[in-house]
Protein backbone atom coordinates (compact mmCIF):
# COMPACT_ATOMS: atom_id res chain seq x y z
CA UNK A 1 0.00 0.00 0.00
CA UNK A 2 2.78 2.42 -0.79
CA UNK A 3 2.28 3.30 -4.45
CA UNK A 4 5.55 1.75 -5.54
CA UNK A 5 4.30 -0.84 -8.01
CA UNK A 6 5.57 -0.39 -11.51
CA UNK A 7 3.60 -0.40 -14.71
CA UNK A 8 4.63 -3.49 -16.63
CA UNK A 9 3.01 -5.65 -19.28
CA UNK A 10 1.99 -8.14 -16.58
CA UNK A 11 0.96 -5.48 -14.07
CA UNK A 12 -0.34 -2.59 -16.18
CA UNK A 13 -1.32 0.77 -14.73
CA UNK A 14 -5.04 1.47 -15.16
CA UNK A 15 -5.95 5.06 -15.91
CA UNK A 16 -9.45 6.41 -16.42
CA UNK A 17 -9.84 9.80 -18.08
CA UNK A 18 -13.23 11.24 -17.18
CA UNK A 19 -13.90 14.25 -19.37
CA UNK A 20 -16.58 16.86 -18.91
CA UNK A 21 -18.09 17.32 -22.40
CA UNK A 22 -20.95 19.61 -21.45
CA UNK A 23 -21.82 22.67 -23.47
CA UNK A 24 -19.55 24.95 -21.43
CA UNK A 25 -16.57 23.00 -22.79
CA UNK A 26 -17.21 24.67 -26.15
CA UNK A 27 -16.25 28.04 -24.69
CA UNK A 28 -12.93 29.42 -25.89
CA UNK A 29 -9.67 28.86 -24.08
CA UNK A 30 -6.76 30.75 -25.61
CA UNK A 31 -8.54 30.98 -28.94
CA UNK A 32 -9.73 27.37 -29.10
CA UNK A 33 -12.73 25.56 -27.66
CA UNK A 34 -11.83 24.06 -24.28
CA UNK A 35 -12.63 20.59 -25.56
CA UNK A 36 -10.09 20.99 -28.37
CA UNK A 37 -7.44 21.92 -25.85
CA UNK A 38 -8.37 18.83 -23.84
CA UNK A 39 -8.23 16.58 -26.88
CA UNK A 40 -4.82 17.90 -27.86
CA UNK A 41 -3.45 17.47 -24.33
CA UNK A 42 -4.93 13.98 -24.15
CA UNK A 43 -3.27 13.05 -27.41
CA UNK A 44 0.05 14.19 -25.99
CA UNK A 45 -0.36 12.21 -22.81
CA UNK A 46 -1.28 9.08 -24.76
CA UNK A 47 1.87 9.63 -26.81
CA UNK A 48 3.77 9.98 -23.55
CA UNK A 49 2.41 6.65 -22.31
CA UNK A 50 3.31 5.04 -25.62
CA UNK A 51 6.82 6.38 -25.21
CA UNK A 52 7.06 4.89 -21.73
CA UNK A 53 5.80 1.59 -23.06
CA UNK A 54 8.07 1.27 -26.09
CA UNK A 55 10.96 -1.13 -25.96
CA UNK A 56 13.39 -2.26 -28.62
CA UNK A 57 13.36 -5.93 -29.45
CA UNK A 58 16.26 -6.50 -31.75
CA UNK A 59 16.03 -3.58 -34.12
CA UNK A 60 12.25 -3.36 -33.97
CA UNK A 61 10.34 -1.05 -31.64
CA UNK A 62 7.46 -2.65 -29.81
CA UNK A 63 4.76 -1.13 -27.60
CA UNK A 64 4.23 -3.16 -24.47
CA UNK A 65 0.80 -3.09 -22.80
CA UNK A 66 2.04 -1.27 -19.69
CA UNK A 67 -1.00 1.01 -19.51
CA UNK A 68 -4.69 0.29 -19.84
CA UNK A 69 -6.69 3.40 -20.50
CA UNK A 70 -10.40 4.19 -20.41
CA UNK A 71 -11.68 7.48 -21.81
CA UNK A 72 -15.16 8.49 -20.71
CA UNK A 73 -17.03 11.64 -21.72
CA UNK A 74 -19.98 12.85 -19.70
CA UNK A 75 -22.66 15.52 -19.86
CA UNK A 76 -26.20 14.33 -19.14
CA UNK A 77 -25.10 10.94 -20.38
CA UNK A 78 -21.89 8.98 -20.34
CA UNK A 79 -20.01 8.14 -23.53
CA UNK A 80 -17.55 5.28 -23.51
CA UNK A 81 -16.17 5.05 -27.05
CA UNK A 82 -13.79 2.18 -26.24
CA UNK A 83 -16.21 0.16 -24.15
CA UNK A 84 -13.98 0.20 -21.08
CA UNK A 85 -10.25 -0.18 -20.84
CA UNK A 86 -8.05 -0.47 -23.89
CA UNK A 87 -4.36 -1.25 -23.70
CA UNK A 88 -1.90 1.39 -24.82
CA UNK A 89 -0.65 -0.68 -27.75
CA UNK A 90 -4.19 -0.83 -29.13
CA UNK A 91 -4.82 2.83 -28.36
CA UNK A 92 -1.75 3.70 -30.42
CA UNK A 93 -3.63 2.37 -33.42
CA UNK A 94 -7.02 3.92 -32.76
CA UNK A 95 -6.07 7.34 -31.37
CA UNK A 96 -7.97 9.60 -29.01
CA UNK A 97 -11.73 9.98 -29.49
CA UNK A 98 -13.26 13.37 -30.20
CA UNK A 99 -16.27 14.57 -28.26
CA UNK A 100 -18.79 17.25 -29.22
CA UNK A 101 -19.62 19.49 -26.26
CA UNK A 102 -23.31 19.67 -25.56
CA UNK A 103 -25.85 19.50 -22.77
CA UNK A 104 -25.62 19.94 -19.03
CA UNK A 105 -23.05 18.67 -16.54
CA UNK A 106 -23.95 15.66 -14.45
CA UNK A 107 -20.68 14.95 -12.69
CA UNK A 108 -22.28 12.34 -10.44
CA UNK A 109 -23.25 10.33 -13.51
CA UNK A 110 -19.68 10.50 -14.75
CA UNK A 111 -18.26 9.14 -11.51
CA UNK A 112 -20.94 6.46 -11.43
CA UNK A 113 -19.54 5.20 -14.74
CA UNK A 114 -16.07 5.27 -13.23
CA UNK A 115 -17.24 3.16 -10.31
CA UNK A 116 -18.80 0.65 -12.69
CA UNK A 117 -15.53 0.37 -14.59
CA UNK A 118 -13.64 -0.19 -11.36
CA UNK A 119 -16.20 -2.77 -10.29
CA UNK A 120 -15.41 -4.78 -13.38
CA UNK A 121 -11.72 -4.48 -12.98
CA UNK A 122 -10.78 -4.41 -9.30
CA UNK A 123 -11.95 -7.92 -8.40
CA UNK A 124 -9.44 -9.27 -10.86
CA UNK A 125 -6.52 -7.38 -9.37
CA UNK A 126 -5.98 -9.80 -6.53
CA UNK A 127 -5.17 -12.50 -9.00
CA UNK A 128 -2.47 -10.47 -10.73
CA UNK A 129 1.02 -11.86 -10.44
CA UNK A 130 3.43 -10.17 -8.06
CA UNK A 131 4.54 -7.45 -8.07
CA UNK A 132 1.09 -5.97 -7.68
CA UNK A 133 -0.58 -3.70 -10.17
CA UNK A 134 -0.25 0.03 -9.59
CA UNK A 135 -3.26 1.63 -7.94
CA UNK A 136 -5.74 2.81 -10.61
CA UNK A 137 -5.81 6.54 -11.30
CA UNK A 138 -8.95 8.46 -12.20
CA UNK A 139 -8.12 11.71 -13.98
CA UNK A 140 -11.13 14.01 -14.11
CA UNK A 141 -11.07 17.02 -16.43
CA UNK A 142 -13.70 19.67 -15.95
CA UNK A 143 -14.43 23.36 -16.15
CA UNK A 144 -15.81 22.76 -12.70
CA UNK A 145 -19.45 23.59 -12.38
CA UNK A 146 -21.95 20.76 -12.40
CA UNK A 147 -25.51 21.86 -12.86
CA UNK A 148 -27.32 18.58 -12.83
CA UNK A 149 -27.46 15.57 -10.53
CA UNK A 150 -26.23 15.10 -6.99
CA UNK A 151 -22.92 16.08 -5.53
CA UNK A 152 -20.40 13.38 -6.47
CA UNK A 153 -18.43 13.81 -3.24
CA UNK A 154 -19.72 10.76 -1.35
CA UNK A 155 -19.45 8.63 -4.47
CA UNK A 156 -15.86 9.72 -5.02
CA UNK A 157 -15.05 8.88 -1.42
CA UNK A 158 -16.38 5.39 -2.06
CA UNK A 159 -14.25 5.13 -5.19
CA UNK A 160 -11.20 6.19 -3.21
CA UNK A 161 -11.89 3.49 -0.65
CA UNK A 162 -11.29 0.82 -3.30
CA UNK A 163 -7.72 -0.41 -3.51
CA UNK A 164 -5.19 -2.72 -5.03
CA UNK A 165 -2.24 -4.00 -3.03
CA UNK A 166 -0.36 -0.93 -4.21
CA UNK A 167 -2.77 1.49 -2.56
CA UNK A 168 -6.25 3.05 -2.77
CA UNK A 169 -7.61 4.34 -6.07
CA UNK A 170 -6.29 7.83 -6.78
CA UNK A 171 -8.55 10.62 -7.96
CA UNK A 172 -7.00 13.56 -9.76
CA UNK A 173 -8.88 16.68 -10.80
CA UNK A 174 -7.74 18.99 -13.55
CA UNK A 175 -9.77 22.19 -13.59
CA UNK A 176 -9.99 24.14 -16.81
CA UNK A 177 -10.61 27.46 -15.18
CA UNK A 178 -8.57 30.45 -14.16
CA UNK A 179 -10.85 31.49 -11.32
CA UNK A 180 -10.43 28.63 -8.87
CA UNK A 181 -7.15 29.65 -7.28
CA UNK A 182 -7.03 32.66 -4.99
CA UNK A 183 -3.46 33.30 -6.09
CA UNK A 184 -3.05 32.89 -9.82
CA UNK A 185 -0.16 30.74 -11.02
CA UNK A 186 2.83 32.83 -12.06
CA UNK A 187 4.74 29.89 -13.51
CA UNK A 188 4.37 26.12 -13.69
CA UNK A 189 7.83 25.68 -12.17
CA UNK A 190 7.17 27.75 -9.06
CA UNK A 191 3.62 26.63 -8.27
CA UNK A 192 3.58 24.78 -4.92
CA UNK A 193 0.32 22.92 -5.49
CA UNK A 194 -2.95 23.06 -3.58
CA UNK A 195 -2.72 22.01 0.06
CA UNK A 196 -5.77 23.59 1.65
CA UNK A 197 -9.27 24.73 0.83
CA UNK A 198 -8.27 28.24 1.85
CA UNK A 199 -6.21 28.50 -1.33
CA UNK A 200 -9.34 28.13 -3.43
CA UNK A 201 -12.33 30.27 -4.17
CA UNK A 202 -15.82 29.07 -4.97
CA UNK A 203 -17.72 26.09 -3.63
CA UNK A 204 -17.08 23.95 -6.73
CA UNK A 205 -13.34 24.39 -6.40
CA UNK A 206 -13.53 23.37 -2.75
CA UNK A 207 -15.59 20.31 -3.70
CA UNK A 208 -12.99 19.31 -6.27
CA UNK A 209 -10.32 19.71 -3.61
CA UNK A 210 -12.20 17.36 -1.30
CA UNK A 211 -12.53 14.83 -4.09
CA UNK A 212 -8.82 14.92 -4.93
CA UNK A 213 -6.40 12.41 -3.42
CA UNK A 214 -3.23 13.56 -1.75
CA UNK A 215 -0.21 13.12 -4.00
CA UNK A 216 1.57 9.93 -2.88
CA UNK A 217 5.11 10.61 -1.74
CA UNK A 218 6.40 8.21 -4.35
CA UNK A 219 4.74 10.22 -7.15
CA UNK A 220 6.05 13.55 -5.99
CA UNK A 221 9.45 13.27 -7.69
CA UNK A 222 7.85 12.32 -10.95
CA UNK A 223 5.36 15.17 -10.87
CA UNK A 224 8.21 17.54 -10.10
CA UNK A 225 10.19 16.06 -12.95
CA UNK A 226 7.41 16.68 -15.43
CA UNK A 227 7.15 20.37 -14.75
CA UNK A 228 5.57 21.18 -11.40
CA UNK A 229 9.06 21.31 -9.98
CA UNK A 230 8.17 23.16 -6.79
CA UNK A 231 5.14 21.12 -5.81
CA UNK A 232 5.09 20.46 -2.07
CA UNK A 233 4.42 17.26 -0.14
CA UNK A 234 0.82 17.16 1.06
CA UNK A 235 -0.53 18.77 -2.10
CA UNK A 236 -3.59 17.28 -3.67
CA UNK A 237 -3.83 15.66 -7.08
CA UNK A 238 -5.55 18.84 -8.23
CA UNK A 239 -4.03 20.77 -11.06
CA UNK A 240 -4.96 23.84 -13.04
CA UNK A 241 -5.50 23.43 -16.77
CA UNK A 242 -6.38 27.00 -17.53
CA UNK A 243 -4.08 27.16 -20.56
CA UNK A 244 -2.81 24.54 -22.99
CA UNK A 245 0.64 24.28 -21.39
CA UNK A 246 -0.75 23.85 -17.90
CA UNK A 247 -3.23 21.29 -19.11
CA UNK A 248 -0.56 19.28 -20.87
CA UNK A 249 1.67 19.34 -17.80
CA UNK A 250 -1.21 18.36 -15.55
CA UNK A 251 -2.13 15.42 -17.75
CA UNK A 252 1.39 14.17 -18.14
CA UNK A 253 1.45 13.69 -14.39
CA UNK A 254 -0.88 10.76 -14.93
CA UNK A 255 2.23 8.96 -16.14
CA UNK A 256 3.33 8.93 -12.50
CA UNK A 257 1.05 5.95 -12.18
CA UNK A 258 3.36 2.99 -12.26
CA UNK A 259 6.50 5.04 -11.87
CA UNK A 260 7.62 4.45 -15.42
CA UNK A 261 8.09 8.09 -16.31
CA UNK A 262 11.13 8.46 -14.14
CA UNK A 263 13.30 7.36 -16.96
CA UNK A 264 12.38 9.08 -20.12
CA UNK A 265 13.66 11.64 -22.55
CA UNK A 266 10.21 12.83 -23.48
CA UNK A 267 9.49 16.19 -21.99
CA UNK B 1 54.93 -7.59 -0.73
CA UNK B 2 52.45 -7.93 2.03
CA UNK B 3 49.08 -6.56 1.09
CA UNK B 4 47.55 -6.73 4.53
CA UNK B 5 44.17 -6.47 2.89
CA UNK B 6 41.51 -8.55 1.32
CA UNK B 7 38.21 -7.92 -0.37
CA UNK B 8 35.22 -9.89 -1.43
CA UNK B 9 32.54 -8.94 -3.90
CA UNK B 10 29.13 -10.18 -4.95
CA UNK B 11 27.24 -9.29 -8.06
CA UNK B 12 23.82 -9.92 -9.49
CA UNK B 13 22.60 -9.12 -12.98
CA UNK B 14 19.20 -10.00 -14.35
CA UNK B 15 16.79 -8.80 -17.01
CA UNK B 16 13.30 -7.62 -16.16
CA UNK B 17 10.49 -10.11 -16.66
CA UNK B 18 9.30 -8.04 -19.61
CA UNK B 19 12.72 -8.08 -21.27
CA UNK B 20 13.02 -11.82 -20.71
CA UNK B 21 9.65 -12.39 -22.30
CA UNK B 22 10.23 -10.20 -25.33
CA UNK B 23 13.93 -10.76 -25.84
CA UNK B 24 14.69 -7.08 -25.30
CA UNK B 25 18.17 -6.29 -24.10
CA UNK B 26 19.19 -5.79 -20.50
CA UNK B 27 19.68 -2.04 -20.19
CA UNK B 28 21.78 -2.35 -17.05
CA UNK B 29 25.46 -2.97 -17.44
CA UNK B 30 27.90 -3.96 -14.74
CA UNK B 31 31.64 -4.16 -15.13
CA UNK B 32 34.65 -4.60 -12.91
CA UNK B 33 38.35 -5.02 -13.28
CA UNK B 34 41.07 -5.98 -10.84
CA UNK B 35 44.56 -4.61 -11.41
CA UNK B 36 47.36 -7.13 -12.03
CA UNK B 37 48.63 -7.01 -8.46
CA UNK B 38 45.17 -7.58 -7.06
CA UNK B 39 45.20 -4.49 -4.89
CA UNK B 40 42.67 -2.39 -6.69
CA UNK B 41 39.22 -3.25 -7.95
CA UNK B 42 37.40 -0.87 -10.28
CA UNK B 43 33.69 -1.30 -10.82
CA UNK B 44 30.69 0.33 -12.37
CA UNK B 45 26.96 -0.21 -12.51
CA UNK B 46 25.24 1.69 -15.33
CA UNK B 47 21.47 1.85 -15.63
CA UNK B 48 20.51 2.63 -19.21
CA UNK B 49 17.58 5.01 -19.36
CA UNK B 50 14.65 2.96 -20.56
CA UNK B 51 12.91 5.82 -22.30
CA UNK B 52 16.02 6.88 -24.17
CA UNK B 53 17.18 5.66 -27.54
CA UNK B 54 18.76 2.21 -27.15
CA UNK B 55 19.68 2.81 -23.51
CA UNK B 56 21.69 -0.40 -23.41
CA UNK B 57 24.28 1.14 -25.72
CA UNK B 58 24.99 4.06 -23.38
CA UNK B 59 25.12 1.77 -20.34
CA UNK B 60 27.39 -0.87 -21.85
CA UNK B 61 29.67 1.60 -23.55
CA UNK B 62 30.04 3.83 -20.51
CA UNK B 63 30.57 0.86 -18.18
CA UNK B 64 33.48 -0.30 -20.30
CA UNK B 65 34.97 3.17 -20.63
CA UNK B 66 34.62 3.98 -16.95
CA UNK B 67 36.11 0.79 -15.61
CA UNK B 68 39.07 1.00 -17.94
CA UNK B 69 39.66 4.62 -16.99
CA UNK B 70 39.17 4.06 -13.27
CA UNK B 71 41.75 1.34 -13.21
CA UNK B 72 44.17 3.66 -14.98
CA UNK B 73 43.44 6.54 -12.63
CA UNK B 74 44.00 4.32 -9.62
CA UNK B 75 47.25 2.83 -10.81
CA UNK B 76 48.67 5.87 -12.52
CA UNK B 77 46.88 8.89 -11.08
CA UNK B 78 46.54 12.00 -13.22
CA UNK B 79 48.95 14.83 -12.35
CA UNK B 80 46.06 16.77 -10.85
CA UNK B 81 43.69 15.03 -8.50
CA UNK B 82 40.57 13.99 -10.31
CA UNK B 83 37.71 16.36 -9.55
CA UNK B 84 34.08 16.44 -10.59
CA UNK B 85 34.78 18.97 -13.39
CA UNK B 86 37.73 16.97 -14.74
CA UNK B 87 35.70 13.77 -14.58
CA UNK B 88 33.02 15.59 -16.50
CA UNK B 89 35.59 16.49 -19.15
CA UNK B 90 36.50 12.82 -19.53
CA UNK B 91 32.86 11.82 -19.73
CA UNK B 92 32.11 14.51 -22.30
CA UNK B 93 35.06 13.39 -24.41
CA UNK B 94 33.59 9.90 -24.73
CA UNK B 95 30.27 10.93 -26.21
CA UNK B 96 31.44 10.99 -29.83
CA UNK B 97 32.49 7.35 -29.79
CA UNK B 98 29.26 6.50 -28.02
CA UNK B 99 27.29 8.28 -30.70
CA UNK B 100 29.07 6.28 -33.40
CA UNK B 101 27.91 3.07 -31.76
CA UNK B 102 24.38 4.37 -31.61
CA UNK B 103 24.45 5.40 -35.26
CA UNK B 104 25.53 1.92 -36.27
CA UNK B 105 22.19 0.52 -35.18
CA UNK B 106 19.62 0.23 -37.95
CA UNK B 107 16.08 0.45 -36.67
CA UNK B 108 13.29 -1.03 -38.71
CA UNK B 109 9.86 0.52 -38.35
CA UNK B 110 6.47 -0.95 -38.68
CA UNK B 111 3.64 1.07 -40.17
CA UNK B 112 2.44 2.73 -36.99
CA UNK B 113 3.28 6.44 -37.42
CA UNK B 114 2.92 7.15 -33.71
CA UNK B 115 5.53 4.52 -32.95
CA UNK B 116 7.84 5.96 -35.57
CA UNK B 117 7.45 9.33 -33.87
CA UNK B 118 8.29 7.84 -30.48
CA UNK B 119 11.49 6.30 -31.81
CA UNK B 120 12.51 9.37 -33.83
CA UNK B 121 11.93 11.51 -30.77
CA UNK B 122 14.20 9.27 -28.74
CA UNK B 123 16.81 9.21 -31.47
CA UNK B 124 17.01 13.00 -31.38
CA UNK B 125 17.98 12.85 -27.71
CA UNK B 126 20.45 9.96 -27.97
CA UNK B 127 21.17 7.04 -25.68
CA UNK B 128 21.23 7.82 -21.94
CA UNK B 129 22.52 6.18 -18.80
CA UNK B 130 23.01 6.92 -15.13
CA UNK B 131 25.89 5.31 -13.26
CA UNK B 132 27.65 4.65 -9.99
CA UNK B 133 31.30 3.66 -10.25
CA UNK B 134 34.56 3.73 -8.41
CA UNK B 135 37.69 1.94 -7.41
CA UNK B 136 38.63 0.45 -4.08
CA UNK B 137 42.34 0.78 -3.48
CA UNK B 138 43.43 -1.81 -0.94
CA UNK B 139 47.05 -0.76 -0.85
CA UNK B 140 48.35 0.41 2.54
CA UNK B 141 47.09 3.94 3.12
CA UNK B 142 45.08 3.81 -0.10
CA UNK B 143 42.14 6.04 -0.83
CA UNK B 144 39.14 4.84 -2.80
CA UNK B 145 37.23 6.87 -5.33
CA UNK B 146 33.49 6.89 -6.01
CA UNK B 147 31.61 8.78 -8.70
CA UNK B 148 27.99 8.87 -9.76
CA UNK B 149 25.47 10.65 -11.92
CA UNK B 150 21.71 10.74 -11.76
CA UNK B 151 19.12 8.73 -9.96
CA UNK B 152 21.20 5.80 -8.72
CA UNK B 153 21.40 3.65 -5.62
CA UNK B 154 24.92 3.62 -4.27
CA UNK B 155 26.43 3.90 -0.84
CA UNK B 156 29.75 3.45 0.89
CA UNK B 157 29.31 2.24 4.43
CA UNK B 158 31.84 2.90 7.16
CA UNK B 159 32.99 0.21 9.55
CA UNK B 160 30.13 1.21 11.85
CA UNK B 161 27.58 0.75 9.07
CA UNK B 162 26.95 4.46 8.62
CA UNK B 163 26.63 5.77 5.06
CA UNK B 164 29.53 7.97 4.00
CA UNK B 165 27.96 9.41 0.84
CA UNK B 166 25.28 12.06 0.63
CA UNK B 167 22.52 10.17 -1.15
CA UNK B 168 20.51 13.34 -1.72
CA UNK B 169 22.84 13.84 -4.69
CA UNK B 170 21.49 10.62 -6.20
CA UNK B 171 17.90 11.66 -6.74
CA UNK B 172 17.89 13.95 -9.74
CA UNK B 173 16.33 12.30 -12.78
CA UNK B 174 17.61 15.04 -15.05
CA UNK B 175 21.26 14.26 -14.39
CA UNK B 176 22.70 11.59 -16.68
CA UNK B 177 25.28 10.80 -19.36
CA UNK B 178 24.16 10.80 -22.96
CA UNK B 179 25.69 9.96 -26.31
CA UNK B 180 24.20 13.18 -27.63
CA UNK B 181 25.44 15.74 -25.12
CA UNK B 182 27.87 13.94 -22.85
CA UNK B 183 26.98 14.95 -19.29
CA UNK B 184 23.62 16.47 -18.47
CA UNK B 185 24.55 17.91 -15.11
CA UNK B 186 27.79 17.41 -13.23
CA UNK B 187 28.98 14.09 -11.86
CA UNK B 188 29.53 13.70 -8.13
CA UNK B 189 32.85 12.44 -6.91
CA UNK B 190 34.28 11.54 -3.53
CA UNK B 191 37.54 10.10 -2.19
CA UNK B 192 37.38 8.04 0.99
CA UNK B 193 40.33 6.44 2.80
CA UNK B 194 39.90 2.71 2.26
CA UNK B 195 40.57 2.07 5.94
CA UNK B 196 37.24 3.70 6.71
CA UNK B 197 35.23 1.51 4.37
CA UNK B 198 33.22 -1.46 5.54
CA UNK B 199 31.21 -2.04 2.41
CA UNK B 200 30.43 -0.58 -1.00
CA UNK B 201 26.95 -1.24 -2.34
CA UNK B 202 25.40 -0.27 -5.64
CA UNK B 203 22.23 -1.56 -7.22
CA UNK B 204 19.84 -0.57 -9.98
CA UNK B 205 16.13 0.28 -9.94
CA UNK B 206 15.06 -3.35 -10.33
CA UNK B 207 16.14 -3.99 -6.73
CA UNK B 208 14.67 -0.79 -5.31
CA UNK B 209 11.94 -2.68 -3.48
CA UNK B 210 14.44 -4.60 -1.37
CA UNK B 211 16.70 -1.63 -0.78
CA UNK B 212 16.23 -1.83 2.98
CA UNK B 213 17.18 -5.49 3.03
CA UNK B 214 20.22 -4.86 0.88
CA UNK B 215 21.53 -2.02 2.97
CA UNK B 216 20.89 -3.81 6.26
CA UNK B 217 23.23 -6.70 5.57
CA UNK B 218 25.94 -7.29 8.16
CA UNK B 219 28.62 -9.28 6.39
CA UNK B 220 29.76 -10.70 3.08
CA UNK B 221 28.37 -14.17 3.73
CA UNK B 222 24.92 -12.77 4.48
CA UNK B 223 25.25 -10.65 1.36
CA UNK B 224 26.00 -13.72 -0.74
CA UNK B 225 23.06 -15.60 0.75
CA UNK B 226 20.65 -12.78 -0.03
CA UNK B 227 21.92 -12.46 -3.56
CA UNK B 228 21.54 -16.21 -4.04
CA UNK B 229 17.93 -15.93 -2.92
CA UNK B 230 17.28 -13.43 -5.69
CA UNK B 231 18.03 -15.98 -8.37
CA UNK B 232 14.50 -17.28 -8.68
CA UNK B 233 12.70 -13.97 -8.42
CA UNK B 234 10.91 -11.92 -11.05
CA UNK B 235 11.81 -8.26 -11.49
CA UNK B 236 9.73 -5.47 -12.99
CA UNK B 237 12.89 -3.66 -14.08
CA UNK B 238 16.37 -4.82 -15.00
CA UNK B 239 18.14 -5.64 -11.75
CA UNK B 240 21.84 -5.33 -11.03
CA UNK B 241 23.90 -5.29 -7.90
CA UNK B 242 27.55 -4.98 -7.04
CA UNK B 243 28.68 -5.23 -3.45
CA UNK B 244 32.27 -5.07 -2.21
CA UNK B 245 33.56 -5.86 1.25
CA UNK B 246 37.11 -4.61 1.42
CA UNK B 247 37.87 -6.32 4.74
CA UNK B 248 35.94 -9.53 5.09
CA UNK B 249 38.41 -11.01 7.55
CA UNK B 250 38.40 -14.49 6.10
CA UNK B 251 41.35 -16.69 5.57
CA UNK B 252 42.48 -17.88 2.22
CA UNK B 253 41.33 -21.41 2.94
CA UNK B 254 37.87 -20.31 4.01
CA UNK B 255 37.60 -18.18 0.96
CA UNK B 256 38.54 -21.02 -1.29
CA UNK B 257 36.02 -23.40 0.16
CA UNK B 258 33.15 -21.13 1.02
CA UNK B 259 33.17 -18.72 -1.85
CA UNK B 260 34.89 -20.38 -4.75
CA UNK B 261 35.28 -18.72 -8.07
CA UNK B 262 32.88 -20.85 -10.02
CA UNK B 263 34.30 -21.07 -13.49
CA UNK B 264 31.95 -23.86 -14.36
CA UNK B 265 28.92 -21.59 -14.17
CA UNK B 266 26.95 -22.72 -17.17
CA UNK B 267 26.18 -20.18 -19.88
CA UNK B 268 22.57 -21.32 -19.99
CA UNK B 269 22.18 -20.31 -16.36
CA UNK B 270 23.89 -17.00 -16.71
CA UNK B 271 22.34 -14.96 -14.02
CA UNK B 272 23.05 -17.17 -11.09
CA UNK B 273 24.67 -14.90 -8.54
CA UNK B 274 28.38 -15.19 -8.44
CA UNK B 275 30.70 -14.42 -5.57
CA UNK B 276 34.19 -13.35 -6.24
CA UNK B 277 37.19 -13.75 -4.03
CA UNK B 278 39.01 -10.66 -4.95
CA UNK B 279 41.87 -11.25 -2.58
CA UNK B 280 41.38 -14.07 -0.14
CA UNK B 281 43.68 -14.02 2.83
CA UNK B 282 45.34 -11.11 4.49
CA UNK B 283 49.03 -10.60 4.04
CA UNK B 284 49.29 -12.78 0.99
CA UNK B 285 52.22 -12.15 -1.28
CA UNK B 286 51.47 -10.12 -4.34
CA UNK B 287 53.40 -12.57 -6.44
CA UNK B 288 50.83 -15.21 -5.57
CA UNK B 289 48.31 -13.94 -8.07
CA UNK B 290 46.71 -17.18 -9.15
CA UNK B 291 43.32 -16.25 -7.74
CA UNK B 292 43.49 -12.90 -9.43
CA UNK B 293 44.26 -14.42 -12.79
CA UNK B 294 41.26 -16.63 -12.39
CA UNK B 295 39.17 -13.67 -11.45
CA UNK B 296 40.20 -11.71 -14.46
CA UNK B 297 39.35 -14.60 -16.69
CA UNK B 298 35.84 -14.82 -15.35
CA UNK B 299 33.27 -14.87 -18.05
CA UNK B 300 30.32 -12.55 -17.76
CA UNK B 301 27.13 -13.90 -19.17
CA UNK B 302 24.03 -12.22 -20.31
CA UNK B 303 20.87 -14.15 -20.84
CA UNK B 304 20.22 -14.77 -24.51
CA UNK B 305 23.43 -13.03 -25.34
CA UNK B 306 26.92 -14.16 -26.18
CA UNK B 307 29.52 -14.90 -23.56
CA UNK B 308 31.67 -11.93 -22.81
CA UNK B 309 35.18 -12.42 -21.55
CA UNK B 310 36.40 -10.04 -18.97
CA UNK B 311 40.12 -10.46 -19.52
CA UNK B 312 40.51 -7.18 -21.31
CA UNK B 313 37.90 -4.66 -20.45
CA UNK B 314 37.59 -3.41 -24.00
CA UNK B 315 36.61 -6.84 -25.15
CA UNK B 316 33.13 -6.46 -23.73
CA UNK B 317 32.49 -3.67 -26.16
CA UNK B 318 30.55 -3.81 -28.39
CA UNK B 319 28.29 -6.08 -26.38
CA UNK B 320 26.31 -7.47 -29.26
CA UNK B 321 28.69 -7.49 -32.19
Amino acid sequence: MDYTSRATAKTPAHIIFLIDISESMAQPCYGQPRISVVTRALTEVIFHMMDMSTIMVGNQPQIRPRFRVAILGYNEQVYDPYGGFVSIDKLAQTGVPTFQPAGETDMFLGFQAVEKLLDQFLPTVGSAPAPLMPAPLVCHLTDMEYNKGNSPLALVERIKSRATGDGPVLVENVFISDSALRTPISSIESWPGVRSEAELQGSFAVELFRMSSEIPATYLDTIQYWGFSNIKPGSRLMFPGANPELLKTALVTTGSSGGASRQSTYK
Amino acid sequence: MALGRSARAVYFHRKSADAQETGAKNEDAIAWQVNPSGEIISFTVCDGVGGSYLGYIASNYLAAMLVGALNGWAEDPPADTLTAPTLRDYLDSWKDEGRIWVEKQQISFNANPALVEVVKNRERHGSHTVFFCGYVDCRAGGASLFAWMGNVHGQVFGKDGQGLLDTSTMADDRVRWTTKHGCLGTPNLKYIPTDMIGRVLVFSDGLEKIAEQLTGIGDAAEDAALVRSLAGQVFSDDASLFSIWPSPGVTSAEGATQLPIDESLPPDNPEQPLELNIRPGEGQEATDASDLSALQDLPVWEQNGPTKIWRRIKSIWPPYS
